[in-house]
This record gives C-alpha cells, structure tokens and sequence, in this order.
C-alpha cells in the first residue's frame, strides 16, 4: 500500500517537475512601453516602526515614476516615535488611527481615502529599488488585453549573512521567486505579498478590501483577485528588500502564521477546488497548493517511519543479536546493485529530477552575488534547505493546522 | 506569459518524458530482476552439485558398512552454511524484487525447502548412527508472506551462528503445504501458525514466544 502510494506521488512530482523545467525554457518577455504612466499611492502601514519607517520612506520619496505618485503611511495607532517620523515628511500623508485592529484593517482604512488608479502597499521595514514602479506598471497594459489585477514584485530579504537563518531565507526566496515567475507566465499565480504588490484600486474596492479576520490578507486578496478573472502578475526586475526573521523562533512564528492564513484562506475559497469556471487555476493550480501539502506530509511520515524502524532494528540486533550485524562489506558492484530494492529506483529517480532541478538553480545562482562572499557558509544553507528544511515545515505546518482547527487566537507579538 | 497552446504542448511534453522515464526504469528493474534469478540459480546449480557428491559418497560408505561421524559432520555444517548463505540472498532478492510474486520464485523458494529437507535428513541419518555427537536442530515454520522484523528469527538465528560446530536452524515456509516435505513436517510436528518454533532433539515445541523468553529457553538447552 504504502509502495503504491509512493509511487504516485513520485510520478505526479516528476510530472511537475518537468513541466516546471520545460516551461522554464519557453519564458519570453517583453514589457510594452508606457507612454503614460498611471496615478499610484503607495501605502505604508505602520505599527511601532520608528526603527525602519525612515528608511522605507526615504526610498519610496527616491522612486523613480513619471507618474502621479502619493505616500500615504497608516498609522496602526503606534506606541512608539512612528507619527513623529513621519510628519518631518511634508510630501507624506499621515493617517493614525485611534485604535490597533491590525495591519489589514489599517490598511482598508487607508485605502478607504485612495483616490488613485492603483496602490500598493509596503511594509514599514523594508526597502524599495527606485525603478521597481516604472518596471512593474507597464505588466498592466498587456497586449493581449488580459485583465492583470495585480502585479508583484521580485522579494529580496534585506539581512543575508548574519547567521545560518537569514541565509537559509536568502536560498528560499530565490527559489520562491523562480517559481513565483514560472507561476506567473502560466497564468497561475495567486499570491500577492504584502511588500510592493501593486493592485488595481477599483477591483480590490469592490472585491470588498482586505479581509481583515484573515492572518495572511495578502495572500487571500490574491486569490479573490485570481476567482474574478483577474490574472496576477510577477515583475522580475521590480526589487524589494524586505526583513526577515534572524532567529529560529521568529521565523518559525512567521511561517506558523503562513500556515494558519493558507488553511484560513483554502478553507474559505474551497469553492475553487476543482471548479472548471476559474479554468487551470481551479483545476490544477489552486488545488496542486493543497496536494503539495499533502504529499510533503506523507513523504516525510514515510521517511520518518523508515529512520524509527531501521534505528529500533539496529538497536535490537545490537543488543541481541550482535554477531548477525553485519558492518560494511563491500562485495563489488554488482552484488550492491543486485541487493538495491527495486521500489526505491522509483524514489531515486525523483531526486535525480529534483537534484537537476537544483543544479540548474544553483548554477544559475552562482554568479549572484549572494554566492561571492562566505561560499562555504552559504553552501550549508543551501544543503541545509534541500534536504532539511522540507522537514522543519512539516511542523510548521501541522502546528499551523492544528492551530486553525482549535481556533487558537494568534499572538502578533510587540515588535523588537 | 506563455501562450495558451504553448502551455498544452508543455503538459503533452512533460507528460512524454514522465512515460519514457518509467518505462525506462520497468525496463531497468526487469532487467535487475532477470540478474538477481540468474545469481540465484547458480548457487542452486553449485548446490545441487554439493549434494550429489554427497549422495555418491555415502552410498559409497553405506556399501562399505562404514559412517565417519566427524566427517559427515563436517559435511553437513558446510552444506548448511552453503544453504543458509543461499537463502539471505533468496530473501533479499525476493524484498528487492519489484514483482514478488514472480512464479520462478516461488519455485526458488520450493527449491530452498527441498535442499533443506535434504540437509535435515542427512543429519537425522547420522544422529541415528552418531549417538554420542548429535547434531542439535531447530525447525522454524513461518508464513513467507509476512514481511518485517522478525525478532524470533533473529534470536534463533543468533543462537545458530554462536554454536555453529553443534546447531542447525531450518526455516520452513507454512505457506508451501503442498509440498511433501513441508507437509510431511507440519502434520508431524502439528504446525498450525507462523511463528512456532521446534526444538528438534527435544522433541518440544512452542510458539508466540517473546524474544526474551525465546533467548532464556535457548540458554538453557545450551546448558543442558
């Protein structure tokens, strides 16, 4: 059973895989040129960020649009310096709010005083590039005349190097940017991160705003964008560097919160499943987030099981039965090959393909500039995200399950 | 974006090389399969040479009204170590196999019973001529279909490899009670169930024994 099982898994990774790679190699853009660009406000919402609020500012102020451009931060009502930084910016709106509901609120009520064609929002700790706008606008007006509701940008965490944490992240969002591309030249994508994503005022507007009993509002909005026909699209060269957790609790509390919103918003969009209206995105790609879930569970439940049974067995024939344990003997190659389980060829052959995978990733990476200084530190990150992290979020998922289904209240914490 | 025909030739693309990679795996695990039988049969083929080398020469003895016990013994222990190398590869190869139930092994596995039963005899032979240096053997019936850590056998096996000069452990698969030998065996030694274990010389029998009673048991037939 469990053999069967194994075994179509296998195939549908290998199948994704290799849909992956192929489209991978048949991805071709060309961005239209804008001879206007359009009205846009960038929105900040802000909770006790005195610390980096400057910075985002600064680099909002320094964007390079032809357009009509507003800032418009949203005070979350902040126990810190936040209001008084943000009014040494004349150019800047400020919006406080008397009472903390949290950052998709904060952001409805902003939003709620945006008289502009498109918005977007950032965080109050990150950093944007300043041509980031003018590359990511003109994703808008396709000539195919597909509607976009959405374009996001290229993520980059803005702390890399400290420790083994932040580089683990800087390989994560290297791939999940890869992937988020692939993603988006297929038309499948759905996730709008809460960093520079740019969406249309009017859609999000009547889509009803962000919901705000929801931990992970950006990634709903984007599938609600996505369930009224509305593409979402990835701009490659719009760059945003954003913090990430330096510590393992912190990321690991981050990425509960990731899960508990992804069951949140599935649980709530489960009309999507397999419903032929919503085209590829209903009938493979929404459903395929769930399914990748699931297979990731079972796999590491059968790895897990294996590594149990093999240690008790050993332990057993140790204290037992020591004379019929049997160290390694090499007795040529044919004898191993004749001794392999024919079951685990099947296995085998899906790491090859994740492997070549990884080695295209990898050399592709390479010459970044991630991979320049301090390669030994950052090969043990990339090691340690192949084969380990896969495992981490096992936990992290089934806590975040667990949570979602008990309905534990989630404790945002005081910024640090 | 990718147009939406591109898109269909890449799900007919990837779905083209998810075929050619399994089929070229079926094809490689057939051919494994197709080694792993040929390996087996050769130490039957050496097996079955040993066996009739023996056979000559005991009925050589048998006309000259003579038995060395010591050198029968010695026999014997060979040929069991021979068989029982035979069958870790048997069973290795069986798991390994992507088909377990090819019919060529199952009739390795008849194979294995029969040179067993041949083994066993020889050594019932000479037990009843060498009194005073008895052969001590346990016989093991077990349901072959049933995979997985098996404590019991691991400790009789243990207890053969630690006394190998005396001990003979015989394996015999319930699910082959068709087979005269085995059958012949099960009803003398009223066999019902897999796990139940006979100490030959003892005449006693017993079963769903924990590995920790198993061992004590052993010990004291070791002592006795």
């Amino acid at each position: 059973m469990i053999n069967q099982l194994v075994t179509i898994i296998v195939f549908f990774g290998v199948y994704i895989i290799s849909f992956w790679v192929l489209t991978m190699f048949n991805i071709e853009r060309k961005l239209p040129k804008l001879s206007k660009y359009p009205s846009i406000t960038i929105l900040i919402p802000a909770y006790n960020e005195e610390e980096g609020i400057r910075r985002t500012i600064e680099s909002c102020l320094k964007l390079d649009y032809p357009g009509v451009l507003e800032l418009l931060v949203v005070d979350d009502a902040s126990k810190d310096n936040t209001c008084g930084i943000v009014k040494e910016y004349g150019q800047v709106k400020l919006l406080s709010l008397k009472k903390n509901r949290g950052k998709a609120a904060a952001v409805n009520k902003g939003l709620k005083q945006i008289k502009t064609e498109y918005f977007s929002i950032v965080d109050a700790d990150s950093v944007v590039s300043s041509k980031s706008l003018k590359k990511a606008m003109p994703l808008f007006y396709r000539k195919d005349k597909e509607k976009v509701g959405a374009v996001i940008s290229k993520l980059k965490p803005e702390n890399e190097d400290r420790n083994l944490v932040e580089r683990t992240q800087v390989i994560e969002y290297m791939i999940v940017g890869l992937v988020r591309n692939l993603l988006a030249n297929l038309r499948l994508l759905h996730i709008t991160p809460g960093v520079l994503s740019i969406y249309k005022t009017d859609l999000v507007k009547k889509l009803g705003y962000f919901d705000e009993n929801n931990l992970t509002e950006d990634y709903e909005i984007g599938v609600r964008i996505r369930k009224s026909g509305h593409l979402v699209d990835f701009s490659d060269e719009s760059l945003v560097f954003t913090r990430t957790p330096n510590t393992w609790r912190q990321l690991f509390k981050q990425r509960i919160r990731w899960a508990r919103g992804f069951f949140q918003t599935h649980f709530k969009h489960k009309d999507i499943y397999f419903n032929k209206k919503h085209g590829l995105f209903g009938l493979y790609e929404f459903p395929l987030n769930m399914f990748s879930i699931i297979v990731l569970l079972t796999a590491v439940s059968i790895f897990a099981y294996n590594i149990f049974r093999g240690v008790y067995e050993f332990l057993f024939k140790l204290i037992n039965t020591p004379s019929l344990i049997s160290w390694f003997e090499w007795q040529g190659l044919y004898a191993a090959l004749l001794a392999t389980d024919s079951q685990l060829l099947i296995p085998i052959i899906f790491t090859v393909f994740v492997t070549l995978f990884f080695v295209y990733f990898v050399k592709t990476f390479y010459s970044s500039d991630f991979f320049k200084k301090n390669k030994t530190r950052k090969f043990l990150a990339l090691f340690l995200y192949i084969f380990i992290y896969s495992y981490i979020y096992v936990y992290i998922i089934l806590k975040g399950l667990f949570m979602e289904l008990t309905g534990k209240k989630y404790d945002w914490g005081t910024k640090k | 974006m990718i147009g939406q025909k591109e898109r269909k030739y890449i799900f007919l693309e990837a779905a083209m090389v998810v075929m050619i990679v399994y089929l070229l795996t079926l094809f490689a695990t057939n051919v494994l399969d197709q080694q792993r039988m040929i390996s087996l049969d050769e130490q039957l083929n050496e097996q079955k040479i040993r066996h009739e080398a023996f056979l000559s020469s005991s009925s050589f003895f048998e006309a000259l009204g003579l038995l060395d016990c010591e050198a029968s013994k010695q026999i014997i222990l060979d040929e069991f170590e021979v068989i029982d190398d035979w069958s870790k590869d048997l069973n290795i190869y069986g798991i390994n196999m992507l088909n377990r139930n090819l019919f060529n092994h199952e009739i390795r596995k008849k194979e294995y019973a029969l040179i067993q039963s041949e083994n066993l005899n020889k050594a019932l032979t000479r037990n009843s001529i060498c009194e005073e240096d008895s052969l001590f053997y346990i016989l093991y019936f077990i349901d072959g279909d049933i995979f997985g850590f098996n404590p019991t056998h691991l400790i009789l096996q243990q207890f053969q490899r630690t006394n190998q000069d005396q001990v003979l452990l015989y394996t015999f698969d319930i699910n082959f009670y068709d087979d005269p030998t085995v059958n012949f065996l099960m009803e003398k030694y009223n066999v019902t169930g897999h796990g139940e274990v006979y100490f030959g010389n003892l005449s006693s029998k017993t079963s769903s024994i924990s590995p920790g009673k198993l061992k004590t048991e052993l010990s004291r037939l070791k002592n006795d």
